[in-house]
C-alpha cells in the first residue's frame, strides 16, 4: 500500500497571547488571512503536506493558547514535537522578552533534539515596531537557532519559515538514521513513514500515534 | 470600581505592570471576541466598548484573578442579551463566582474536572473509556475548551444562553457540565471508534464539532447519563460519589476503590487497552478507579451498559 506521505513531522507554535500564532498557521495552511480571528483556547492543529527533496512530508502543526496559566495543558503536547516555532510580535516588546521563557519551557518539556526557530511576526506593522530586526537576530544567534521576520497578513516569509524548519528536521532525521544504520549494521526500514517513530525520544509515541 | 481603572494614567501604568499586562490582554481579546456579530463590530462600537469596560472593572473587582483568556467568551453572550453595563457586570461577576476556579493560575480545578469526566465516562461508557485510554486520550484534554467556558464556543448564542440558564439552576446535580461534555462525546462515539481515530484525530474532530451540535439532543442525553449513574448510586465508589455531590459512604468492601495514581497501579487496564504503555503527557494527573473496584465486572454495570446502549439508540 502506498502512503500519502513519506514523513510525518509534528510541529508546534508557541509564544505569548496575541502574537499571531493562529494567523501564521492559517496563512500557511489555507494561504489566507482573516482579521476577525478568535483567541485559541486549549489546543488545535492543522495539516499541510509539502514536498522536500522529492519526499512528501505531512506537517501536523499544533497551535497553542498563549496565556501562561494554560501551559499545563499545552506542554502536554510538546511531547513528540519535532520542530517548534517560537513566535513574538515585533510591535510588542514583552512578547520578545518572553521568548527566553518559552525556550526554557521547551528545554523542560520537549525532546532535547527538537529543532527550533524564532519568528518575529507582524513585520508589516513597521510604524509600530518595538523590537528591531537586529535584536531578533541577536537573540537567535545567542541560542544558536534560526530567525525570520514574518507577516501572516502580508504573506511574507511564512511559507519560507515552515520550509526551513521542515528541512532542518529532515536533515536531522536523515543524519540520525545514517548513524543508527552504521551503528547497528542491520537494515533499518527506510522509505517508510515510521521513520519518525524510530527516532522519537522519550514517550516516543507522539508522532507515531497519529493514524492520519 | 470603574473609576479605579479609568483614572490610572499611562505614567502610572509604567509602575504597575500587573495592571498593564491585564489591560493589554483585555485589549487583545476584546478585539477578537465574536467580531463577526454586528454587536461587536469595530473597535469602538457600543458593544465592544462595554465589553472592554466590564472586563476592566472585573479585573479591579477580582484583581487576584485579573483577566484570563476565556472570560471575554463568558461575558459576550450575557452582554449582548442584557446590554446594560451595570446589570451585565453583576451577572457576569455572579457567574464568575461559580466558575472562577476554571481560570485560577494553578488550573487544578480544570485538571480535576477533566479527570472526573474520565471517571464518569468509565461508568457510563466503559468501552469508549477504554478506547480513549488506548489512544492516550484519557486525560480528556480535548474537552478543555468545553469545560473552561461552559461550551460557549460550541453553540450559537441563543443555544448557549439556554444551556447556561439550565446549568445555572444547579440541577439535577453538581458538576452537571461534565455530563453535558460526556453527552457530546458519546454522541460521537461511533465516529471516533469506527474511524479508529487517534489522539490527534479525536482532538480535531471535537474542535470541528463547534456550531454543529444539537443542543436538545445533548441535554436529553446528558440527563439520561446522569440518571443512569444515579440508578446505580448505591454501588458507586466514593470517588464517583463525591464528583456528583453524593455523601461518601462507609463500606469496607469499597475501601480500595479510592482513586489510585499512575500507570503501574492498574496493570490490567493498561494491558487490556494499550499495546505499548506510555507515560501520560501531564505526568501523574490521570487517575482511574482501581482494577479491584468490581466496576468492570459487576453485573449492574453490565446492565447499566445495556441500558446505556438503549439510551444511545433512543437519543441518537
Amino acid at each position: 500500500m502506498t502512503k500519502a506521505y513519506d514523513y510525518l513531522f509534528k510541529l508546534l507554535l508557541i509564544g505569548d497571547s496575541g502574537v499571531g500564532k493562529t494567523c501564521v498557521l492559517f496563512r500557511f495552511s489555507e494561504d489566507a488571512f482573516n482579521s476577525t480571528f478568535i483567541s485559541t483556547i486549549g489546543i488545535d492543529f492543522k495539516i499541510r503536506t509539502i514536498e522536500l527533496d522529492g519526499k512528501k512530508i505531512k506537517l501536523q502543526i499544533w497551535d497553542t493558547a498563549g496565556q501562561e496559566r494554560f501551559r499545563t495543558i499545552t506542554t502536554a503536547y510538546y511531547r513528540g514535537a519535532m520542530g517548534i516555532m517560537l513566535v513574538y510580535d515585533i510591535t510588542n516588546e514583552k512578547s520578545f522578552e518572553n521568548i527566553k521563557n518559552w525556550i526554557r519551557n521547551i528545554e523542560e518539556h520537549a525532546a532535547p533534539d527538537v529543532q527550533k526557530m524564532i519568528l518575529g511576526n507582524k513585520c508589516d506593522m513597521n510604524d509600530k515596531r518595538a523590537v528591531s530586526k537586529e535584536r531578533g537576530e541577536q537573540l537567535a544567534v545567542e541560542y544558536g537557532i534560526r530567525f525570520l521576520e514574518t507577516s501572516a497578513k502580508a504573506s511574507y516569509n511564512v511559507e519560507e519559515s515552515f520550509y526551513i524548519l521542515s528541512r532542518d528536521i529532515k536533515s536531522h532525521i536523515d543524519k540520525k538514521l545514517e548513524q543508527q544504520q552504521s551503528n547497528s549494521g542491520g537494515r533499518q526500514q527506510l522509505n517508510n513513514n515510521s521513520n519518525n517513530v524510530v527516532l522519537s525520544k522519550g514517550g516516543g509515541r507522539g508522532a507515531g500515534g497519529s493514524r492520519g | 470600581m470603574k473609576h479605579q481603572w479609568a483614572t490610572i494614567t499611562e505614567d502610572q501604568e509604567e509602575r504597575f505592570h500587573a495592571f498593564r499586562d491585564f489591560k493589554s490582554l483585555i485589549e487583545k481579546d476584546v478585539s477578537r471576541t465574536d467580531r463577526t456579530l454586528d454587536f461587536f463590530k469595530g473597535d469602538n462600537s457600543k458593544g465592544t466598548d462595554t465589553l472592554r469596560n466590564i472586563l476592566m472593572t472585573y479585573m479591579m473587582y477580582h484583581f487576584n484573578l485579573g483577566y484570563v483568556q476565556g472570560m471575554s467568551d463568558i461575558l459576550a453572550p450575557i452582554l449582548m442579551e442584557i446590554q446594560d453595563e451595570i446589570m451585565t457586570f453583576w451577572l457576569f461577576a455572579k457567574f464568575m463566582d461559580r466558575i472562577h476556579p476554571n481560570f485560577e493560575l494553578s488550573q487544578e480545578s480544570m485538571q480535576k474536572q477533566l479527570k472526573d469526566s474520565y471517571m464518569l465516562l468509565q461508568i457510563v461508557d466503559p468501552r469508549l473509556g477504554a478506547y480513549l485510554d488506548a489512544c492516550d486520550a484519557s486525560n480528556m484534554y480535548f474537552g478543555f475548551r468545553w469545560l473552561l467556558i461552559w461550551f460557549k464556543r460550541e453553540f450559537t448564542y441563543s443555544d448557549v444562553l439556554i444551556l447556561w440558564e439550565s446549568l445555572w439552576t444547579g440541577l439535577p446535580g453538581v458538576n452537571y457540565p461534565l455530563f453535558v461534555g460526556l453527552s457530546i462525546l458519546i454522541q460521537n462515539r461511533s465516529t471516533v471508534m469506527e474511524n479508529k481515530f487517534g489522539l490527534s484525530e479525536i482532538l480535531r474532530h471535537v474542535n470541528d464539532l463547534s456550531m454543529r451540535i444539537d443542543l436538545e439532543k445533548t441535554l436529553a442525553l446528558a440527563e439520561a447519563l446522569y440518571r443512569q449513574v444515579m440508578a446505580v448510586e448505591a454501588k458507586l465508589p466514593n470517588a464517583i460519589r463525591t464528583i456528583i455531590g453524593l455523601p461518601e459512604i462507609e463500606e469496607p468492601a469499597l475501601d480500595n476503590l479510592e482513586v489510585v495514581q499512575g500507570p503501574s497501579a492498574s496493570p490490567r487496564q493498561r494491558k487490556s487497552t494499550s499495546p505499548s504503555p506510555c507515560p501520560e503527557p501531564g505526568g501523574s494527573n490521570l487517575s482511574v478507579p482501581n482494577e479491584n473496584s468490581n466496576l468492570s465486572t459487576s453485573p449492574d454495570v453490565e446492565a447499566l451498559e445495556n441500558q446505556y446502549e438503549l439510551g444511545v439508540t433512543q437519543f441518537m
